[in-house]
């Protein structure tokens, strides 16, 4: 029906990450193959009516609030009548054990209310009540009668916690009772439900592709670990209830997207958007998506809804991983992601020509496409190159080929114009820019020539002109920009600047579509000069 | 036409290689579902902290009253603010490239959008949702809402 699904971040390449899979795989072991039965309470443990499970939780001044506020509700809950109630609540617990027919079970009702001088409308107003008033009808009747009832309960409750503490302990189980550190790191590895373990694997193997690589192989595993224990040790803090058990790996991989969130900051997420057979995809930036689906959502359930999701370990997993990304991971700046790439680029920075390495280059851009530093720098190099040698090799070509138009693009798209026009005013005459500049489009090329035109760089604009004439033949922008070809055409013929290169260049360039133009003017001015 | 350091230019920076058509029903629905559930739960936290910022300062503790003022404000600000500020589109429909338009595929002014939300979609509503089914047998594909206000929702394609 309807699904939203992260596909992965825009324009870098999938690894394979064998560590999360082994990690995936681990997790799978402990759930089918161990015991997974240990975290689930024996039948001598369990609470025989839920009322006193209930009832340990409440503090005194809750309930007694409750109380007062039963009062004004319903007309029915008068002092007198919360001793019977709370009378006839035990012996309907005691009827419902015996497994009596329905026509039984209402006949040693009528017995209790005979007894207790109840009369038959007392019934009804009894369904009316909901279990939790009850629960605390039964507590207030008890406080009523003056009986040490709280002092009582709480040594119950005390012996109680008790044994299922040895339990816990036995088993090591995390749980508000028992907290340990052995204990905290085998709740990693068990699961509640199959969906519960099939859900968080998921999000491990999405988080595993992009930061295996970047954290390296034993800094994953200890960063995943270590949040995976603070997550424990937070909802033992924040939202713990004693008897209850801690359970899942969803605390170390909130905490795996905390460091996913610091350092995939500025990337964007493919989405994926289906209904039935519509589908559609769009992309969010990681720093808008991450709080809006994880923190959001988190809060959200936290606030409004009582599931027996931990969502305090949750998000304090998440605040850890994005502590331990900003004290303990050394980050790269943002085009950089991998530790490796950078010393690669340093290393390569400092080699005068680029013929030799041009392999490492594309190695390096192969690993994370993203990277405009190393592309610009090694597209100026090579440019720079040209200029010394007068002569380009296969390789440089082939760089320039795959590499310009994309730096070109990825600077029109971060609003950098410094380096796109400092590109554009270094290539030379003889590299033909249809060759070079094939993929660009239509706003790239005409947002770069109105900025080259801003600093008064005709030559290069007008050679921007000319390619959107020979690549975009069908445009509505076309007539509009042969005027503005025309017009820098005339201006340059009038007022004698750069006329030398623009002659070379049309020289090299006997195709361009404003050739016929230049001969024109050139014609008409040379004969009004004479 | 502009001037540029001596030299006139002719064309514009608006992106004309667009294709715009007229949304389907389909992407209409998927573009609602993605709203409620990527800004829908955010939109909850953000009305809950209003709430009790206004709990805070009035002394108002009648929860349901005011809920229903905040939420409404909240409404407002979504569906015609927002739309009005970024050139008719909706934050779900930002991320899906749709676009709401007037009669003459301008941006839309504020009396039609204000038509469009506080007249047009509670009218959709008490049909009891036939006002959004209209859109699947016409061809320019309009719901009711947009057809009182006189708007059009398009998309872009590439």
């Amino acid at each position: 029906m309807f699904l939203i699904l992260p596909l992965g971040l825009r324009g870098l390449p999938i690894r394979i990450p064998y560590l999360t899979i082994f990690l995936i795989a681990v997790t799978c072991y402990a759930y089918f193959i161990q015991d997974n039965k240990k975290t689930t309470l024996p039948e001598n443990l369990i609470p025989q009516n839920n009322f006193y499970f209930e009832f340990t939780e409440i503090h005194k001044s809750v309930f007694l609030s409750l109380c007062e506020q039963l009062k004004i509700k319903k007309k029915i809950l008068k002092k007198s009548n919360c001793g019977k109630f709370s009378a006839y609540y035990e012996s309907e617990l005691v009827i419902s054990k015996k497994g009596l027919t329905k026509k039984e079970e209402s006949e040693e009702y009528k017995k209790v209310r005979t007894k207790l001088n109840l009369s038959d409308k007392f019934q009804r107003s009894y369904n009316k009540v909901t279990s939790t008033y009850l629960n605390v009808i039964f507590g207030k009747s008890r406080l009523l009668k003056g009986d040490p009832t709280l002092a009582e309960l709480e040594t119950e409750k005390n012996k109680y916690h008790e044994k299922v503490k040895d339990f816990h302990i036995k088993n090591n189980i995390f749980s508000g009772l028992n907290k340990n550190l052995k204990s905290s790191f085998i709740t990693m590895f068990r699961h509640g439900n199959l969906s519960h373990l099939i859900g968080n694997m998921i999000f491990l193997f999405f988080l595993g592709i992009y930061l295996e690589g970047a954290l390296g192989a034993i800094g994953f595993l200890v960063f995943y670990f270590s949040s995976g224990i603070i997550a424990a040790y937070g909802w033992y803090v924040f939202g713990s209830i004693p008897v209850t058990s801690l359970v899942g790996a969803s605390g170390a991989i909130s905490g795996m997207m905390g460091i996913f969130f610091i350092t995939f900051y500025k990337h964007e997420i493919r989405m994926l958007a289906t209904i039935l057979i519509k589908s559609k995809f769009f992309y969010m930036p990681v720093k808008l998506s991450i709080p809006i689906f994880f923190v959001a959502q988190d809060l959200a359930s936290a606030i409004f809804t009582k599931d027996n999701v931990a969502n305090s370990a949750h998000l304090t997993g998440f605040v850890a991983g994005i502590a331990i990304s900003y004290l303990l991971v050394k980050r790269q700046r943002y085009p950089f992601i991998y530790p490796s790439e950078y010393k690669d680029y340093k290393r390569l920075h400092k080699k005068n020509s680029i013929e030799k390495v041009y392999p490492l280059i594309n190695n390096l851009l192969a690993v994370n496409p993203n990277n405009y530093q190393v592309r610009d720098h090694f597209i100026q190099k090579s440019i720079s190159d040209m200029y010394t040698k007068n002569n380009i090799s296969k390789n440089i070509k082939s760089f320039l080929k795959d590499n310009l138009d994309i730096s070109l693009a990825m600077a029109y798209k971060r609003h950098d114009k410094k380096t796109a026009l400092l590109i554009l005013t270094k290539i030379p005459l003889s590299m033909k820019f249809q060759v070079y500049l094939r993929r660009s489009g239509q706003m790239t090329i005409l947002t770069n020539a109105v900025d080259l035109l801003k600093r008064s760089e005709y030559l290069t604009a007008l050679r921007l002109y000319d390619l959107f004439l020979m690549r975009f033949p069908l445009s509505h922008h076309k007539e509009d920009v042969e005027k503005t070809a025309h017009s820098i055409i005339e201006y340059m013929v009038i007022n004698y600047t750069d006329l030398n290169r623009l002659e070379r260049y049309y020289k090299l360039n006997k195709k361009s579509l404003t050739l016929k133009f230049y001969k024109e003017t050139i014609y008409y001015n040379g004969n009004k000069a004479a | 036409m502009k001037v540029i350091s001596n030299i006139s230019v002719y064309h514009t920076l608006h992106e004309d290689n667009t294709v715009y058509d007229y949304a389907s029903p389909m992407t209409r629905l998927l573009c609602f579902l993605v709203e409620g559930t990527i800004f829908g739960t955010l939109i909850q936290l953000v009305v809950f902290l209003l709430v009790v910022a206004l709990v805070l300062f009035t002394k108002k503790t009648n929860y349901f009253e005011n809920v229903t003022y905040v939420s409404f404000f909240v409404y407002i600000y979504y569906y015609i603010a927002r739309p009005y500020m970024a050139n008719g589109q909706s934050f779900g429909k930002e991320c899906l490239k749709l676009k709401i338009v007037d009669s003459n595929w301008d941006d839309p002014e504020l009396s039609t959008l204000l038509i469009r939300e506080l007249i047009g979609k509670p009218l959709c509503y008490l049909t009891f949702g036939l006002g959004f089914l209209i859109a699947f047998f016409r061809v320019d594909k309009r719901c009711l809402h947009d057809i009182i206000s006189g708007t059009y929702v398009i998309e872009y394609k590439k």
